[in-house]
């Protein structure tokens, strides 16, 4: 995965974010953020921030950090590996041992119980640190984030904005998804609108997808698809599923990595394009996004109802590029999204 | 003599120092869109417009930031100061009025302890823009507070500098981005081997086929399915397969580092002894161990074994600093691990898959580690002859003497052409770039390079604005325009362009890096592309390219000091002919300045005569427009009143 992506670029940076880097590393805190707001990389700054002030003073840093599922400490192990920090420091919450440290950073607060906040409470000795989100939360049942501020008695800092989505992705994806506010919520412009582009036949748009990366080479990508085999919905969904691609990409010699469920490793060290559920992509990011089969049929009413939120979290999983690609008529989703949102490909 | 600027800094702890090499006035950062846009400015001891510097090292106080940053004070060559623009306050005190450029030389950073000078050191290390720090190894000084001096700072800050700051950020873009150009081109001299690029390659694969070996192996779920579905159980998807390709690849980084690192050798006697050492019970002498060695190398003469390979290999894995190749056998055994019982066994603690990984990426990291560190022994890097690259920033342009020897001819002209195009379409603003600009500059090097009507219609501008789907570099045959796409198709990632280079195995890289460095500004460089000349012990490298850029920035200097005081003398070092038609020209802006001066609002006379020597007449209007708020049509009349004083002379060429 890209160096640029872990590294900081200072240039980059707005005040909120630069505050909460400011935060002496015997202070404790929670911070509360948007999706995209970049907790993950300021926990991982964190950490980094911990470590270097006691190898600067000669000594051994002693800080755990505590990452809610698998899939997150996956893609965060080549951050750590860049940053330095021992990849034996960030574990992968069911792992932790509740071993005492100084310094205990929790990414995805909002999805841990109130017990196991206790628990990392009282393993720190000097400071812990809080990343959440509650509008993020998996599980019912668990503290807003609002709440373990208040539970803990720690002060608390917002960060509103999401610094990775390009607003020119951003105004796309909102006339899909119900979130109307969310152009506004991005800093970043971006380089160019959501492309668009018809073909013939379904494994078109796959050979197109995989000739534009190798045009291109593009090293961080993802195709994200509704379903993960033939079987799923309660209609054929024909091809628009993971099984379905697979079998195209393997008969025509195409590599790829894959994600239909919790238990299967994505490995983010590779450049090999990811294939991965809408469901399965929440909380992951990428350089550049295919959403291939743009195109669900208009009588799928029970697509309609149950995919709308997939497909919005799919449309804002890229920090750049958008690709969305179809061959029968358009997703119903897209109606009213107007032509000035996106880029048409003959 | 020494000046001391003092400072504070909360996150990352050299503020903007060792993005740019350089210390501004606070007021410069907001308004110079390149860099970091703040500054912790001290108000106390600072001054908005003006660098405050003092005879000694003062005794301040970081006010409001006090409880979250350290101090630090810059101690500053004198010699380096240009006179113009100092003023003296008071007999310990003046104000610099523009941008200090550093060199190894002319600076020393003093801190106040040792535990901030590491922590500032430490945390550099993961900011991208922050050049590599040990070109500055020996510019770290430890101070006491207690040689600190009070000075009397109460008017500092009613203390109005007269300061043209607009002119001197313009100075500073200009030469950010031909500083920028000019790391471009000096990659040439450090650029990767064919050798090194498919060996970076075979890594990535090794990551690539590793991750695949992972991603199917990682549930039950999936080997089952392998085994009961028809489909997947083909081979095409078996773990047998991934583990095949994770070996393979291993296998080739292997072939290739033999080239890299050769087989070092070892005596007889050496084996022996390891030998007699680790299996004593069975070889009880060094004696016996050397007659079973005797026969074993027989046995290899005789019956074509590899004894003595394998026993080569299992001395060198013994060493408590494991060589690349033992490295390479533990992923070997590790990729084994996800079928073989046996290796399962041997891996049995690291059951967990992400254990298994762990250990996997950190054998990897340790042999890139390695490699990394043979490949940067190979000496000192080769001075490019920089003087015969030029900017002429009175004509707003790079010049190139013919004799350079990286670059010739058609390619030179055509590299020429394309290099001045970016200079005069720079990065706008900081962060993101444009998609409108990288049109821009394709049109203009169409209309430039091709037989096409408009600079619309190549192929590349098509591509890019979406108007056809697919594009092929193989199709386009000169080297410079290979480059050229690479940088179009990657203007905002160092990283990605280098990525793209290597992966397409383009010639003379260093071009694109040029026309990335040109666009985006030497700020803009991450610490990892400028490694090599940074990083490394090249100190006669950085001492001669230092030099070459302050006569770069004498030289941009001179001549907008020369511009404001005597309105147009050309300082240029071309044929007499051209220099008294430079001259012409412009004393030519400078009486069109003057007769519209009240229509050219914030223009400066210096800004108004690189407008006025684009060779277009829309873009100069376009530009008086954007840079001076001139109204289309005075902006039409300002051309074509500068192009009537031209005439005569013109005709007279």
């Amino acid at each position: 995965m890209a160096r640029e992506k872990w590294l900081v670029d200072p240039a980059q940076l707005d005040k909120f974010q630069r505050d909460i880097l400011t935060i002496s590393v015997n202070d404790s805190c929670l911070v509360k953020g948007c999706a995209g707001s970049g907790k993950t990389i300021l926990a991982l700054y964190r950490a980094n921030d911990i470590y270097q002030q006691a190898k600067a003073a000669g000594k051994s840093a002693s800080f755990t950090m505590i990452i809610y599922t698998r899939a997150l400490q996956s893609f965060i192990q080549s951050g750590i590996k860049e940053l330095g920090i021992g990849p034996r420091q960030v574990i992968y919450a069911k792992k932790w041992d509740g071993s005492l440290v100084d310094h205990i950073i929790i990414d995805e607060a909002q999805d841990f119980t109130k017990t196991e906040i206790d628990e990392f409470l009282a393993a720190s000795n000097v400071s812990i640190m809080l990343y959440g989100d509650t509008q993020q939360q998996i599980y019912d049942g668990r503290m807003s984030t609002e709440a373990i501020a208040t539970h803990l008695k720690l002060p608390s800092i917002e960060l509103l904005k999401n610094y990775r989505l390009p607003k020119l992705i951003a105004a796309f994806a909102s006339h899909i998804g119900m979130d109307k506010e969310l152009e506004n919520k991005c800093v970043k412009t971006g380089f160019e609108k959501p492309k668009l582009k018809k073909f013939n036949h379904w494994q078109e748009e796959i050979d197109f997808i995989f000739k534009e990366i190798e045009t291109r080479n593009h090293t961080d990508v993802a195709i994200l698809l509704p379903f993960n085999d033939k079987t799923g919905g309660p209609y054929n969904n024909f091809h628009r599923n993971i099984q379905s691609v697979r079998e195209h990409l393997d008969n025509h010699g195409y590599r790829y990595e894959y994600k239909i469920n919790d238990s299967l490793v994505l490995d983010f060290d590779s450049e090999l394009p990811k294939l991965i559920t809408f469901h399965s992509s929440k909380g992951l990011q990428f350089e550049t996004v295919f959403i291939p089969f743009f195109d669900y049929p208009g009588h799928d009413r029970w697509f309609i109802g149950n995919y709308q939120m997939p497909l919005y979290v799919a449309l804002t999983r890229t920090y750049r590029n958008l690709y969305l690609t179809y061959t029968e008529r358009l997703t119903p989703f897209f109606y009213g999204v107007p032509l000035s949102k996106y880029e048409l490909i003959p | 003599m020494k000046y001391y600027y003092p400072l504070c800094s909360k996150d990352f702890c050299f503020e903007n120092i060792f993005a740019t090499e350089s210390i501004s006035p606070p007021s410069y950062y907001s308004s110079r869109q390149f860099g970091f846009d703040y500054f912790y400015k001290i108000d106390k001891v600072h001054n908005e417009n003006a660098l405050i510097l003092y005879k000694k090292p003062p005794l301040y106080d970081a006010g409001t930031l006090n409880s979250t940053a350290f101090k630090f004070i810059v101690e500053l060559d004198d010699d380096y100061l240009l006179d113009d623009y100092v003023t003296i306050i008071d007999q310990n005190i003046i104000a610099y009025r523009n941008t200090i450029y550093l060199n190894k030389n002319n600076f020393i950073l003093l801190f106040f302890s040792e535990l901030e000078k590491n922590l500032a050191y430490g945390k550099s290390e993961i900011s991208l823009p922050t050049k590599d720090l040990k070109k500055y190894t020996n510019n770290f000084r430890i101070i006491t507070p207690d040689i600190c001096e009070p000075f009397d700072v109460t008017n500092l800050n009613s203390f109005i500098v007269e300061n043209d700051t607009q002119t001197q950020i313009t100075n500073d873009r200009i030469f950010n981005f031909f500083k920028g150009f000019i790391y471009g081109v000096l990659s040439e001299s450090y650029e990767t081997s064919k050798s090194e690029i498919i060996l970076k390659k075979s890594i990535q694969e090794i990551k690539n086929s590793f991750g695949e070996l992972v991603n199917r192996t990682s549930n039950n779920e999936s080997l089952n399915l392998a085994k009961s579905n028809k489909y997947l159980g083909s081979a095409k998807n078996s773990p047998e397969l991934f583990i095949s390709n994770a070996s393979a690849a291993i296998d080739v980084t292997e072939k290739l580092l033999k080239n890299v690192f050769p087989a070092k050798h070892v005596t007889e006697n050496e084996l022996a002894a390891f030998l007699y050492q680790k299996y004593q019970q069975h070889l009880p002498t060094l004696d016996a161990a050397k007659s079973y060695l005797s026969f074993k190398i027989l046995d290899d003469k005789i019956f074509g074994t590899n004894y003595m390979e394998a026993l080569h290999s299992q001395y060198f894995q013994n060493l408590n600093n494991k060589d690349v190749f033992a490295h390479l056998n533990e992923l070997r055994a590790l990729v084994k691990s996800y079928i073989n019982k046996e290796y399962a066994k041997e891996y049995s603690k690291l059951n967990d898959i992400t254990n298994r990984s762990v250990l996997f990426k950190s054998e990897l990291n340790e042999i890139s580690l390695k490699i990394n560190e043979e490949l940067s022994k190979s000496g000192p890097i080769k001075i490019i002859n920089l003087e015969l690259l030029k900017l002429n920033s009175q004509l707003n342009k790079i010049e190139i003497a013919d004799n350079i020897a990286i670059i010739k001819d058609k390619d030179l002209e055509e590299y020429l052409l394309i290099l001045n195009i970016i200079y005069n379409n720079p990065k706008k603003g900081k962060g993101e770039i444009n998609k409108e600009q990288i049109l821009n500059i394709i049109e203009e090097v169409g209309i430039q390079t091709s037989n096409l009507k408009s600079g619309k219609q190549t192929h590349l501008y098509k591509y890019i604005n979406n108007e056809v789907a697919e594009y092929n570099i193989q199709s386009v045959s000169s080297v410079v325009m290979k480059n050229f796409v690479a940088f179009i198709f990657n203007p905002d990632s160092l990283e990605r362009i280098q990525k793209f280079i290597e992966q397409k195995e383009l010639e003379k890289g260093w071009i694109g890096y040029s026309f990335w460095g040109l666009f985006n500004g030497f700020a803009n460089m991450s610490k990892d592309f400028l490694h090599p000349v940074f990083g490394n012990n090249q100190t006669d490298l950085q001492d001669y390219v230092d030099k070459y850029l302050r006569q770069t920035y004498l030289a941009i200097n001179t001549n907008l000091i020369e511009l404001k005081a005597t309105s147009a003398t050309n300082v240029q070092q071309d044929t007499p002919k051209e220099k008294e038609q430079t001259k012409q020209d412009l004393t030519f802006i400078k009486k069109v300045y003057e007769e519209f001066k009240s229509d050219l609002y914030e223009l400066t006379l210096a800004q108004f005569s690189v407008i006025m020597q684009i060779d277009n007449k829309e873009k100069v209007i376009n530009e008086l427009k954007k840079q001076g708020k001139v109204l289309k049509k005075d902006g039409k009349k300002i051309y074509d009143s500068y192009k009537n004083l031209m005439i005569p002379t013109i005709g007279f060429k």
